[in-house]
């Protein structure tokens, strides 16, 4: 068995996050103009396209925040939100990494992440995990641990 | 602006963006632990300091001449969510990054 959490053999970052979509659509009106810090291009273009803009946005948002907390960096050692490009569906959507994001997840040995996003009211919750990528076995069964 | 108006400015700020009342806000408070300012917190605050003060900054810059160990270690350290860079910043720190970025 290579890689993994002690409890959960083969997932090697967990993370999870909660945003409120008021709170969230403040932020984006009062910082329209600096959205591609954190969003990228297709992002914002998939928002504009998307029937609520604020609830698409909140929902990248918080896939953001919960991969980042699975890589164990959070907004740090060169990290940045626009690492982690959400695409495709708003409640289960594939997160691709590029740069400082990309790096540290081939060094933690991770596939591509797994992202599960639920709405309950005004608030978003995004969770994220990172799973091993390398073949595991188990009690003498090779089992391939495939990434999505 | 002096010094003063600089850090009245940023707990301004800090107070818009936390909804909490200026006085509660200390130059010596950290931003994540004590005045426990989320992610989004911090980019919304760096998005109103770059307004009210004029500067241009990138969130990578500030990450990198703000934080304490922000020097371009490009991610090669995995570290735990526990070392994230940003959760000692106090609103003094603020406060100097912003004077070091405005004209003499």
């Amino acid at each position: 068995m290579t890689g993994g959490l002690p409890e959960m053999p083969g997932i090697v970052g967990l993370g999870i996050d909660v945003v409120h979509v008021t709170r969230f659509s403040a932020f984006l009106r009062r910082h329209r103009d600096s959205l591609g810090e954190v969003f990228t291009t297709s992002e914002i273009s998939a928002a504009d396209e998307h029937g609520s803009r604020e609830l698409y946005l909140a929902t990248r948002w918080a896939c953001k925040e919960a991969l980042l907390k699975a890589l164990g960096t959070g907004w740090g050692r060169g990290v940045q939100w626009t690492d982690v490009e959400g695409v495709g569906s708003l409640l289960a959507p594939r997160l691709r990494l590029s740069g400082a994001a990309a790096r540290v997840a081939r060094k933690l040995g991770a596939a591509e992440p797994i992202a599960s996003v639920a709405w309950a009211g005004s608030n978003v919750m995004a969770l994220a995990a990172l799973v091993a990528s390398a073949v595991s076995c188990d009690q003498g069964v090779d089992r391939e641990i495939l990434p999505r | 602006m002096n010094s003063d108006e600089v850090f009245q400015n940023v707990r301004e700020a800090l107070g818009d963006v936390l909804g909490m009342d200026e006085d509660e806000i200390t130059a010596n408070a950290t931003i994540v632990g004590e005045l426990e300012a989320t992610s989004l917190d911090i980019v919304d605050l760096l998005f109103q300091l770059k307004k009210r003060f004029g500067i241009e900054l990138t969130l990578a810059q500030v990450q990198r001449e703000l934080t304490r160990d922000g020097q371009g270690d490009d991610g090669d350290e995995a570290g735990g969510f526990k070392d994230a860079l940003f959760e000692n910043v106090t609103v003094r720190d603020v406060t100097d990054w912003v004077n070091s970025r405005l004209p003499a």
